[in-house]
């Protein structure tokens, strides 16, 4: 055989046995060791994911409710009721994300086919992956109408009434935040840019979502002829 | 309460069993996509873990290899895909068994694995599932039902895996 000699399928099935009789000779590992550890570790996975969408669903149905009665309650306030209608809007889309999440769990089931499976774990992963930037990012403004509901609810004070300036500085606060991480992400030096692009990898955002987009072309050119 | 945790001793032996006589599959999807010994071992017991997880659901009218194959496969990709840290895609040759015995055969089936190994390096999971099931011998009908897609989908992947092999593919160091 030369080095330009190619193989066929066949041969390298022949190789595949070879590596088969080898590799049952030395794997050494012992399936039995079915440890509690290891075991739990396997059961805890999904379902905590999904005792987490069903919380998280629990949170957002009683925000909803709460800041729904807020806002109709204070009608005849525009910068209280305005607060309470984006934190509503907030609360459903927690609601929303959460049973988009539970949808696609629920669906996960490792004994189905291959293709199945691995298109929900990465539609999961991208959904994770491109939800939680812009919930982490729009933290930064509400926390402004959060203090102005809390204030109202259990100080019985009105900042906005009192002192219109302290609204502002909230205001400034809020979207130097937001810029500040805006510019992080996406305009700082490029050596900074990577060391945030890898910290946000590691929690579900940056390249993951490309990651993540790529493994679902991937499977859509796999399931085509 | 999970329904493992209230498993009789009967069912725990009768998974054992089963576990014991298919471990051949556990190792070879455990080979086809880890890269060192240390992953193997990993993902050969995170595969078996998950194998103990599902079997309350297992239906024995289906094959139980079929459904063996499902789950290696899925927790392989996930396992591949998943972990940013993991190293992936390559198998060091340092690595790979010492195939030969000192004999000219011998040599050159040691450089037809790693061409193989070197191979399945460059497929994607999914594809490197097709070709691991090929490699297995099981028919046309058993890959589209474990991997999920058409019969004539696995006959064109098959058929463009094999012209992969022929352009890409030639052992090294036998010149």
């Amino acid at each position: 055989m030369t080095m330009e000699s190619t193989m066929e399928l066949d041969d390298l099935k022949q190789a595949w046995q070879a590596l088969d009789r080898r590799l049952q000779q030395q794997n050494a590992i012992n399936l039995q060791l079915l440890t509690d550890s290891r075991v739990r570790t396997a059961k805890s996975g999904l379902r905590w994911l999904r005792v987490r969408s069903a919380l998280q669903i629990a949170l957002g149905v009683a925000l909803t409710i709460f800041f729904a009665l807020f806002w109709i309650e204070h009608r005849d306030n525009i910068v209280l009721m305005a607060s309470g209608l984006v934190m509503h809007a907030y609360s459903v889309l927690l609601i929303i994300a959460g049973v988009v999440e539970l949808l696609l769990l629920i669906r996960i089931d490792y004994a189905a086919p291959v293709v199945t499976i691995q298109r929900y774990l990465t539609l999961y992963r991208q959904w994770r992956n491109r939800a939680m930037p812009w919930l982490g990012l729009s933290q930064w403004l509400l926390w402004i109408p959060e203090t102005l509901i809390v204030f109202k609810v259990w100080l019985r004070a009105d900042i906005w009434a009192n002192a219109h300036e302290v609204v502002y500085i909230f205001l400034a606060i809020g979207t130097a935040g937001l810029l500040g991480s805006m510019w992080l992400v996406y305009w700082s030096p490029a050596a900074l840019r990577r060391r945030v692009a890898s910290y946000l990898d590691e929690t579900n955002a940056g390249p993951a979502v490309m990651r993540a987009q790529a493994s679902l072309d991937e499977i859509a050119r796999f399931e085509r002829e | 309460m999970d329904a493992t945790a209230t498993m009789t001793a009967d069912t725990r032996q009768a998974f054992g069993a089963l576990l014991e006589q298919h471990r051949g599959i556990v190792f070879k999807v455990a080979n086809t996509y880890a890269r060192d010994a240390e992953d193997r071992a990993d993902l050969a017991q995170e595969i078996a873990a998950q194998l103990w997880r599902a079997w309350p659901g297992y239906d024995p009218a289906r094959t139980f290899s079929t459904w063996m194959y499902r789950i290696a496969l899925n927790v392989a990709i996930s396992f591949l895909r998943g972990d940013g840290r993991r190293r992936r895609h390559t198998v060091p040759l340092d690595e790979l068994p010492d195939l030969a015995d000192g004999n000219a055969a011998d040599h050159e089936t040691g450089d037809r694995v790693r061409a193989l190994h070197r191979f399945i390096a460059t497929l994607e999971p999914l594809n490197r599932a097709l070709l691991l099931l090929y490699l297995e011998e099981h028919s046309t009908r058993q890959m589209a039902e474990v991997l999920g897609i058409s019969e004539s989908n696995v006959t064109t992947k098959i058929g463009r895996l094999k012209q992969r092999i022929r352009d890409q593919v030639a052992p090294t160091g036998t010149a």
